[in-house]
């Protein structure tokens, strides 16, 4: 890179010099923490899931980080019954693509497919039971971002499960070739219409600055040109279901992009073609460059919005190692110095908010959760996903609605808004105060304190203590208690103790610590 | 071929057409196949830029609420984003190379409105045609940023920054303006949307929403000043960026309490719309914005079926001059204190592809409207179209966008020489006589 910017404090240069000084409490532990507080269960938890609540510390503190993690990653996990059951309302995630093509109302109304996908992540970030592999899919998803909104929308649900999902247990390289032919990915950067006399260069440049090696790599343009003719060809027709080659449009002759040559030559046989297209975006899905943006890129979503670079090249070197593999690369995030030594800095996403708010309250739905009401496409009336999905739109963070493919921005600035620190002030007063309508089931707040908690301090105690884990800090405490006791002094005898916890829910939940991950 | 596709016409490439543009110097130094040998370097240093970028930080921006009106122009920039197509909006007429270039994607003369007798405007811009005869809208056209990558993502990021000769430069180019011209208050800086862009990025007291019901601070259920001072209390340490913002948006959130959300004016259906219509609300209710950005709503990105009489452009187009009419006709004299500027990442491609549709490509038209009473310009060092006066295929680039900016802070925005240098560091823009 020509130049770099100015050194800022960023996590790395503390590290450094307290490494160095051996003498500050932000020093890197090398291993797994010996002892496994609570504290750090949440920190970690709230780092790597939608939200750390008292039972799911309890599992990590017993199961050990990487029990937790090895857990988390197993592809024969199940979900929770309950997740599962609701999930299951959903029609078009068990469909075939021929399915969803014929099936009636699909066919007519594209997005519906995508809006299931959208409301099964909802449910899957609050209620579901796999939590790291719910972080891991948000991530892949906006990685391998397909827009939501357009033609794409009807192999979304495929695309959701058997190129993000189906492939977090196996390798990114894995990964980006699933995409590469996906009708959804084709469908929304245009290779599927690509064609030697006209190649279309959409894919081939987002899959090399996006997807793999990034501009970090120095290619140029006539690699990117390159690399769309070596695309040319490929089709998707709704009818067939299936991808097929039109081995008239393949562009043929020698062809380079960055260090790697395909002679290319004249054939047509599908299969030679699909071979081609398979093994340079293997390659470039292999090159360092790949495996540091990959590292840079999973860094900046879990621990630090500025990825310190020799935490990226431990990565990298884990990812090269492995040919991509994306339990070995997550692991090695999580068991790395860096992440044990780097206090929360992230600001949590709208949808991570939501999740952690919900999951910090119990909250539970109180109705059918598709809705009672009839509508043109059978659900989705005045439903609990209509609510969710309200409520993260209006923070521009609904599901796949991104509308560039570098997927939802990730780092405070993008999310430290106005309207989203008002949103999630009222969320927190509406959720505890059950002003949130009656799809949701009154967070009965009184049932989170016990009766020994007497005192307004005794209260924000332990309330503290359930949504941080201990970690809240002495400056918000002591703002919440005061806020507390002023409420409660105003508040009738009859309804005082109701008042103190109510409003040292909210105030908990107003908080920066809240919203800090 | 028409003589105007090359050097013919007063639109020699060594004899820049000027119109009624004023003074034209410099352009000689603008040597683009110097920059475009450039560019790979270049784009690494935006890169590392991007990358380097800590908000909440000596940004050197502290809240306040404002006490003394802004001189100058609320300068509102529209951001096409998606990479707009400035031939299909504004058309070079007689050019049979660009009908021979994108046959289903170019109109007849006949069909064109005319300006003046080199270009045509889009049929679908009736009421940019009607700000144009009235002198409130110029064009400029082959315009656009220095160092094009046609990555969306790079030259978007690039365009709002627009700092490409000084790597390192903290906050957009809205934000350099806000922190150089006066005190910052909440509501200075508005993006109307849910995100705020690049181009108020370093800004913690710049705001962004897009619906007044969503940013109303609810009450707790408690005594409303207790509320508010302990909100207040559980975000002092504004050392933290989500609490420096947060004391903001409690400020902003009482001020939004006033807002008086009647209108007579019926905007177009659709986002854009929506926006212009919160914008104007802020405006006629006296909340002092001093710039914002509204980003227009797609779909610019038109790979396929971009549409000529009809479809995709076309509707665009409509929405586009028929929403800033209508926020002309709800500002009433309002109006004569805003200037709209258009940006947009990039041009499209000269040639139409497969599909109907336009890839990325390079120079596009911006438009520049307001009350001035300046306007009815057409400005450009038209580029030609034969090939040998190609970019990679594309309209060059001749006029940085950095110019127009110049031109409409200098002259509209209340912006010294002095601040205009730390708002586009190390630039010289060329005047274009805008507003002579």
């Amino acid at each position: 890179m020509a130049t770099k910017p100015k050194p800022k404090p960023t996590p790395k240069a503390k590290a450094k010099a307290s490494t160095g000084a051996k003498a500050t409490p932000t020093v890197a532990t090398p291993t797994v923490p010996a002892q496994l507080t609570t504290a750090l269960a949440y920190r970690y938890l709230n780092r790597l899931t939608y939200g750390a609540t008292p039972t799911a510390a309890a599992e990590m503190t017993s199961l050990g980080l990487k029990g937790w993690l090895d857990a988390q990653l197993d592809p024969a996990r199940t979900e929770d019954p309950w997740t599962a059951s609701q999930l299951a309302l959903f029609r078009a995630q068990g469909m075939t693509l021929p399915a969803a093509i014929a099936d009636p109302i699909f066919s007519q109304r594209r997005n519906l497919v995508m809006e299931e996908v959208v409301h099964t992540t909802i449910i899957r970030q609050i209620w579901g039971g796999s939590q790291l592999v719910e972080t891991l899919a948000e991530f892949f998803n906006d990685y391998l971002h397909v827009a939501s909104f357009n033609s794409a929308d009807l192999y979304r649900a495929r695309y959701d499960q058997d190129v993000i999902r189906a492939n977090i247990y196996n390798t990114y390289p894995d990964m980006v070739w699933a995409a590469t032919l996906h009708p959804a990915m084709m469908r929304y950067l245009n290779l599927d219409s690509s064609s030697a006399a006209h190649p279309n260069e959409n894919y081939a440049r987002e899959v090399m600055e996006l997807f793999t090696v990034s501009l970090t790599a120095g290619y140029s343009e006539a690699d990117v040109q390159a690399l769309a003719k070596l695309l040319t060809g490929f089709r998707f027709i709704d009818s067939a279901g299936k991808v097929s080659v039109d081995v008239r449009s393949h562009y043929s002759g020698p062809l380079t992009v960055m260090s790697y040559s395909d002679p290319n030559p004249a054939t047509t046989d599908p299969a030679v073609i699909t071979a081609r297209a398979e093994k340079v975006i293997r390659w470039l899905a292999l090159q360092p460059d790949t495996a540091k943006a990959f590292a840079r890129r999973l860094i900046r979503r879990f621990v630090m919005d500025i990825p310190d670079e020799t935490y990226v090249s431990d990565l990298a070197m884990v990812y090269t190692a492995t040919s991509g593999s994306i339990p070995a690369v997550v692991k090695a995030l999580v068991l790395h110095p860096m992440f044990f030594a780097t206090k929360p800095v992230k600001i949590k996403r709208p949808a991570e908010h939501l999740a952690s708010t919900f999951r910090a309250l119990q909250a539970a739905v109180a109705r059918p959760i598709l809705g009672s009401g009839t509508t043109s496409n059978g659900y989705f009336g005045n439903s609990v996903i209509n609510d969710l999905y309200n409520f993260l739109n209006r923070q521009g963070h609904l599901p796949f609605n991104w509308g560039f493919p570098d997927g939802y921005p990730d780092k405070a600035e993008n999310w430290t808004t106005f309207a989203a620190q008002l949103a999630r002030w009222n969320l927190a007063a509406d959720m505890v105060i059950n002003r949130s309508g009656a799809n949701f089931s009154v967070v009965d707040t009184a049932a989170l304190v016990p009766e020994t908690a007497v005192t307004n301090a005794e209260i924000v105690d332990e309330l503290a203590q359930r949504f941080f884990g201990g970690n809240l800090a002495a400056a918000s405490k002591t703002a919440v208690t005061k806020g507390v006791d002023s409420a409660v002094a105003a508040a009738p005898a009859t309804k005082k103790r109701t008042t103190a916890v109510q409003t040292a829910a909210i105030l908990l939940l107003s908080s920066s610590d809240w919203n800090l991950r | 071929m028409s003589p105007l596709d090359f050097l013919g016409h007063s639109h020699e490439a060594d004899a820049p057409n000027t119109h009624d543009a004023g003074p034209n110097c410099g352009c000689d130094e603008f040597n683009t196949l110097q920059l475009r040998l450039n560019r790979r370097t270049f784009i690494g240093g935006v890169l590392a830029l991007g990358g380097g970028i800590l908000l909440g930080e000596g940004t050197g921006i502290e809240y306040a609420l404002a006490d003394t009106p802004v001189s100058g122009d609320i300068i509102i920039s529209l951001n096409m984003r998606g990479g707009m197509d400035g031939l299909l909006a504004v058309q070079p007429l007689g050019s049979d190379r660009l009908r021979t270039l994108r046959p289903d994607l170019t109109l007849n003369d006949s069909e064109l409105l005319q300006l003046d007798g080199f270009f045509g405007l889009h049929p679908n811009l009736a009421g940019f045609k009607a700000l144009f005869d009235s002198k409130e809208l110029s064009i400029i056209h082959a315009t656009g940023i220095p160092f094009g990558t046609r990555s969306h993502f790079e030259d978007q990021h690039s365009l709002e920054m627009a700092a490409y000769e000084s790597p390192g430069t903290v906050g957009g180019w809205q934000t350099r303006l806000l922190k150089n011209t006066g005190v910052a208050t909440v509501f200075e800086g508005v993006a109307v949307g849910s995100n705020m862009p690049t181009s108020l990025s370093g800004d913690t007291s710049a705001v962004a929403f897009d619906n007044l019901a969503y940013v109303k601070l609810k009450d707790f259920n408690f005594d409303r000043s207790a509320q508010l001072e302990v909100l207040r209390e559980l975000h002092k340490d504004t050392g933290l960026l989500w609490n420096k913002s947060a004391q903001t948006s409690i400020n902003a959130a009482l001020q939004l309490e006033s807002v008086n959300q009647a209108t007579t004016v019926t905007y177009p259906a659709g986002a854009l719309g929506t926006r212009f219509k919160l914008l104007a609300q802020l405006l006629k209710s006296g909340i002092p914005v001093r710039s914002a950005n509204i980003d227009f709503d797609g779909p610019l990105d038109v790979h396929t079926n971009a549409g000529n009489r009809t479809g995709t452009m076309a509707t665009n187009f409509q929405r586009l001059a028929d929403t800033i009419t209508a926020f002309k006709a709800d500002l009433g004299p309002l109006w004569q204190k805003v200037t709209v500027v258009t940006v947009t990442e990039f041009g499209r491609r000269l040639s139409q592809n497969a599909q109907l549709g336009l890839d990325h490509g390079w120079a596009s038209a911006m438009f520049v409207m307001g009350g001035s009473g300046k306007g009815g310009k057409i400005v450009t060092k038209w580029p030609g179209l034969l090939e040998s006066q190609l970019s990679s295929g594309d309209l060059a680039v001749t006029t940085d966008y950095r110019d127009v900016l110049s031109d409409v802070l200098m002259n509209r925005g209340g912006v010294s020489t002095t601040q205009l240098k730390q708002i586009f560091p190390n630039y010289s823009p060329a005047g274009l006589g805008l507003f002579s």
